[in-house]
């Protein structure tokens, strides 16, 4: 099967260039980094004889929200740069013309990376959140259930899927992988903030951001949330979110089709 | 089996192709010379597809090649990109499974490496590869494939002459099984060495196109060079005498004879005459126009 083989390439190419290690390096740097941040405030505020402020006084719930808030930048962030090769690079240069002139189907091939990236961004995000929960679980003295952040880790799950989709998709589409790992940065660390802040992010992609930072029972450190999360509009939006990547994918394998790659 | 009519191509103002037309048989070794820029590059990648053309027809086995139609080609690009991480095995599976080859892969992998010699870097990264190995790497690539119709890009520019050599020896062995084989280059030697037909390209038009004897018959200019024993009386009075003779140069011993008529007449005659003198001939030969000469003429 030819599409096994693509599977295969894009594998060889995440694992042999060491590439995976800055893929996943963001999300695991703020999965360790942030339960220890947290567990650290109250002690310095301790130290500076200050313990009414609400900023030093963290928990579990907090630590969290802190990582999930970090991982929706520096994660997503790091990860969008480290797929520029793998998004426009092989159109750039032209490591993919030997293969597509000698008989694969450019359909399969584009395929192959939707296929092998956003699962890894999936598990990804699932890892470093089960990093960071074992962290802070370990840290701190009240100890909360994993089923509390569900909703939250699901919605950031599927948003960082998205994000790689939307990379791959941009970057094959127009041959240039770094203008797409740019402008999904842009979404996040700008656009995404303005539209919660504004309280007008709701029912798209983007709205996962907001609705995993609303992390229940956390202490009001995060300001935008509001800890209460609204099921309805969170299926919602990962449906929308489903149906926005399959037209992406498909835009994707029609727009590659009929590009000039030489 | 490859016919290509009044194909042309530009890009923005720059006219590159401007009505080329070609012929490629069933079975053949084409040459496509041509300098650095005729066109040659441009050319291969509207006839693989990679590139659209502006007008003109292109049929390979009498089928139209149509944008988005899809004909197997092996076509080895100019400067081939491989994929860098990879080592030359795993490069080759990759190819092979992509392009849905169908047999035992361990064994025919192993044949390709063996045919261009790349046998002991099997197992190193293609990143650490020389120019030339990665010609020989993308040469086993496209050779996996096993299709009728290969159209080589400059397939002897990053290699050495014994690296040349081999290369000639594996597109006379691909004609051997049967393929037909388009080449481009601008070595010419190479193409005197296995081309059975050659087509020159300059100002976006094929000049010349037939086989080696073809052109050089064309060109050739009815000139025969012979040279005689130093003792020898010289013959330059007689030979202006000779009604068959239209001009002759004298350089030493060596005498450069322009034949008027028709030449294999011509040259019956002037070795009855030689004869007839008594004289010891060191050398005889007609000069045939190389194909350098042929080119320079052709493109003037
Ligand atoms: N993508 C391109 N855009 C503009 N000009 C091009 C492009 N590709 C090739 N050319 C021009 O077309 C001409 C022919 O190039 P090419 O086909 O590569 O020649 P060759 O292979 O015979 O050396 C050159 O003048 C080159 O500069
Ligand atoms: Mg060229």
């Amino acid at each position: 099967m030819q599409i096994f083989a693509g599977i295969k390439k894009e594998n060889l190419e995440l694992f042999k260039t060491y590439r995976i290690i800055a893929f996943v390096g963001g999300f695991m740097f703020t999965a360790i980094l942030n339960p220890f941040l947290f567990w650290m405030l109250p002690q310095i505020g301790a130290a500076l004889g200050v313990t009414e402020i609400a900023l030093f006084n963290t928990n579990q719930y907090t630590a969290i929200a802190g990582f999930i808030s970090d991982s929706l930048q520096t994660g997503i962030l790091v990860m969008a740069i480290s797929m520029t090769r793998a998004a426009g690079g092989d159109q750039k240069n032209k490591t993919c013309v030997i293969p597509l002139v000698l008989g694969f189907s450019r359909k399969n091939y584009v395929l192959a990376k939707f296929a092998v990236y956003p699962l890894y961004a999936f598990l990804t995000a699932m890892f470093s959140f089960v990093t960071a929960y074992g962290i802070s679980y370990f840290l701190f003295r009240d100890k909360v259930s994993f089923l509390n952040f569900f909703p939250n880790v699901i919605s950031l799950c599927v948003l960082v899927a998205f994000a790689v989709i939307l990379t791959l998709s941009l970057g094959c589409m127009t041959g240039k992988g770094g203008l797409s790992a740019i402008t999904v940065i842009m979404l996040f660390t700008f656009i995404e903030p303005l539209l919660s802040g504004l309280q007008i992010n709701r029912y798209n992609p983007l709205a996962l951001a907001r609705i995993a930072r609303e992390v229940e029972g956390n202490s009001g450190f995060i300001q935008t949330s509001s800890g209460t999360i609204n099921y309805t509009e969170m299926s919602l939006c990962i449906l929308i979110t489903a149906v926005i990547s399959t037209i992406l994918i498909l835009l994707t394998a029609y727009v590659f089709k009929n590009k000039r790659i030489a | 089996m490859v016919e290509i009519k009044n194909l042309q191509k530009s890009y923005g103002s720059l006219n590159v192709l401007d009505d080329l037309n070609m012929t490629v048989n069933q079975g053949e070794i084409y040459g496509f010379i041509g300098e650095n820029g005729a066109g040659k590059t441009t050319a291969m990648n509207i006839l693989t597809g990679l590139i659209s053309k502006n007008s003109g027809d292109i049929k390979i086995n009498g089928k139209d090649v149509l944008p988005g139609s899809y004909c197997p080609i092996a076509y080895l690009p100019e400067s081939p990109s491989l994929l860098n991480y990879m080592n030359a095995f795993e490069y080759l599976e990759y190819i092979a499974v992509a392009c849905n080859y169908e047999g035992d892969l361990e064994t025919r992998i192993r044949e390709v490496i063996h045919a261009v010699g790349l046998e002991k870097a099997v197992k190193r990264r293609l990143g650490g590869y020389s120019r030339g190995m990665t010609q020989r790497a993308a040469m086993a690539a496209v050779m996996l494939t096993d299709y009728d119709l290969a159209v080589l890009d400059e397939p002897t520019s990053a290699l050495d002459p014994a690296g040349r050599a081999d290369m000639m020896n594996l597109i006379k062995n691909m004609k051997e099984q049967g393929k037909t084989i388009i080449f481009s280059t601008h070595i010419l030697s190479d193409v005197e060495r296995v081309a059975d037909r050659i087509g020159i390209l300059h100002g976006g038009v094929i000049k010349e196109e037939g086989s080696l004897s073809e052109l050089v018959s064309k060109y050739a200019e009815n000139v025969i060079a012979f040279e005689l024993d130093h003792s020898a009386p010289p013959l330059g009075e007689k030979l202006s005498r000779c009604e068959f003779i239209g001009d002759h140069r004298v350089m030493g011993s060596a005498y450069f004879v322009k034949i008027t008529g028709d030449m294999a007449q011509g040259s019956k005659q002037l070795f009855a005459f030689l004869s007839g003198e008594q004289i010891t001939v060191t050398r005889y030969q007609h000069q045939t126009p190389s194909l350098e000469s042929i080119y320079l003429k052709s493109v003037r």
